[in-house]
């Protein structure tokens, strides 16, 4: 149903039973976004996930549906550099802390988010922490400075 | 009158953890609510990035002090999901039972608190006192109280001690006699009545909307309950009923929870008695995960729908694990729960949530 829709989706396959996987373009997604929550009923988000996929970021959205069995997944790529993407907050509230979940550990800018801020970092912190290049033993600059300060 | 902001937290008895709620009042009446998070964040998913998959066993199971058997299980699923491995029929039984006793353990530690959070200081004890129970029990499983460590990939640690189902069946009798002594204690209290009737309502479509899982959801009238809309384990051969109410407020959330912990009960009879013997542990399991093999695996905590996005890397790490935690939506969600109520009602409502900020904050 789907496919017939929007004939270009590429990668639409159900690897284990209930979960159907596609990709979307990333300015197909308010467009499908809206068309899977009123034509197919999927009226709820279960997660919106981030990847640093090393040469570009996905965003990965989870639907539920209270009526149907199968979640459906689907990924949006985004460029290494400046990854900017619109902000699916209109369509389900549930996506506001997801997304902003996603700014904080990732920098994915969320285009026309009410309220696009850091969510469990510090407003001043000038890192991302799930990308693949900050290492697990980097101490951020700014704090380290702090704490020898207080010292 | 003029509008203020409180500022409840991140030290305030109404929060059970660390974060803040600001409200915004008008007299008595909230008129805005912002929850803020991020006091307890360890970094959790990164840190499982950086070590191998039987290593994040016992770390996943420190995501939530009340219930820390569902999150190891949750990800030994995943796990066993994108590996492709499959449990034996007994390890799954025993699964079923010791994720119902964390459930029940759970929910106990949930009355005790909602209940002294309302003022009801002696309802305090007693959930406590039986909770002692379901701990031993578990004690007897896995040789911890808190913190298990119990299942592994492909299995369970150790089968059931020999004396298991004796003992359990003896405090699942406890444990029913003693639900009815709480209904007492609630449901003649007219302070408890009072403070959760028609508090904190949230309508069916405004839950699905917002995301809100688990009994907060059930509690407005939607049968929606993963072990039975999309069974794991051997949820499927087990008869159980999916415990509903339909008025979505405070109240409807502590009967929902009160019916799950009979539920548990029954699950956990049934599945003592259907238990077949056999091998506990899968005979092959593999160490490291295919390259780009994706998993998204949910289960019913007992919070609600708890999610884990894995992905494998070709080594015996994950390149990524994404942790979808009950608390953390439903606590975004609390704005559209508290506006137009009263300030004295901030701590019923945000107790009804069952709110756990280890989980949280990850």
């Amino acid at each position: 149903m789907i496919k017939d829709k929007y004939p270009d989706i590429e990668g639409l396959e159900i690897k284990r039973p209930r979960r159907i996987w596609f990709k979307v373009k990333p300015e197909q997604l308010l467009e499908v976004s809206k068309f899977l929550k009123d034509e197919l009923d999927y009226k709820g988000v279960s997660l919106i996930s981030g990847v640093d996929r090393r040469t570009g970021f996905d965003v990965v959205y989870m639907l539920l549906s209270i009526n149907h069995d199968p979640v459906i997944v689907y990924t949006v790529s985004l460029p290494k550099k400046d990854p900017s993407i619109k902000s699916v907050c209109s369509i389900w509230r549930a996506a506001n802390w997801y997304e902003r979940e996603i700014y904080d550990m990732f920098g994915v800018n969320f285009e026309d988010h009410p309220d696009l801020r850091r969510i469990m970092l510090r407003e001043d912190a000038d890192f991302f922490p799930l990308r693949k290049n900050y290492k697990l033993n980097n101490k951020p600059e700014v704090w380290e400075k702090e704490f020898r300060r207080d010292m | 009158m003029a509008e203020m902001w409180v500022h409840m937290g991140p030290q305030h008895p109404m929060t059970h953890g660390l974060w803040t709620l600001k409200v915004k009042i008008d007299g008595e009446t909230i008129t805005d609510a912002i929850p803020e998070v991020g006091y307890l964040h360890r970094g959790m998913e990164k840190i499982m990035e950086n070590r191998t998959f039987p290593q994040n066993i016992p770390l996943a199971d420190r995501l939530c002090y009340g219930s820390a058997h569902s999150w190891s299980s949750l990800y030994v699923f995943a796990v066993e999901d994108l590996m492709g491995v499959v449990a034996p029929e007994r390890a799954q039984y025993i699964r079923v039972i010791t994720l119902e006793i964390q459930r029940i353990i759970n929910h106990l530690l949930w009355l005790a608190a909602y209940a002294a959070d309302l003022g009801h200081l002696t309802m305090f004890l007693y959930p406590m006192r039986e909770r002692e129970l379901f701990m031993d029990l578990m004690q007897m499983v896995s040789g911890g109280r808190l913190m298990y460590d119990y299942v592994r990939i492909g299995g369970v640690r150790n089968d059931l001690p020999d004396n298991f189902d004796t003992e359990c069946l003896k405090q699942l009798v406890v444990l029913e006699a003693k639900l009815e002594e709480y209904e007492a204690m609630m449901d003649d209290n007219e302070m408890i009545l009072m403070r959760t009737m028609g508090v904190g309502v949230l309508k069916a479509d405004d839950a699905i909307d917002l995301g809100v899982t688990g009994p907060i959801l059930r509690a407005s009238g939607i049968p929606y309950d993963l072990r039975r809309a999309e069974p794991y384990l051997v949820y499927d051969k087990i008869d159980f009923a999916v415990c509903v109410e339909t008025e979505g407020d405070c109240y409807a959330r502590y009967r929902v929870r009160m019916n799950e912990m009979r539920e548990s009960a029954a699950i956990i009879r049934q599945a003592l008695r259907d238990m077949p013997p056999g091998n506990i542990l899968a005979q092959k399991v593999p160490k490291r995960a295919e390259k780009g093999a994706e998993a998204f695996t949910r289960t019913e905590d007992p919070r609600g729908d708890s999610s884990m996005h894995l992905i494998g890397g070709g080594n015996d790490q994950p390149y990524r694990v994404k942790i979808k935690s009950p608390a953390f939506i439903n606590i975004s969600a609390s704005p559209s729960l508290l506006i137009g109520n009263r300030v004295a009602d901030v701590p019923s409502i945000m107790g009804s949530i069952d709110v756990c900020i280890g989980e949280t904050d990850r």
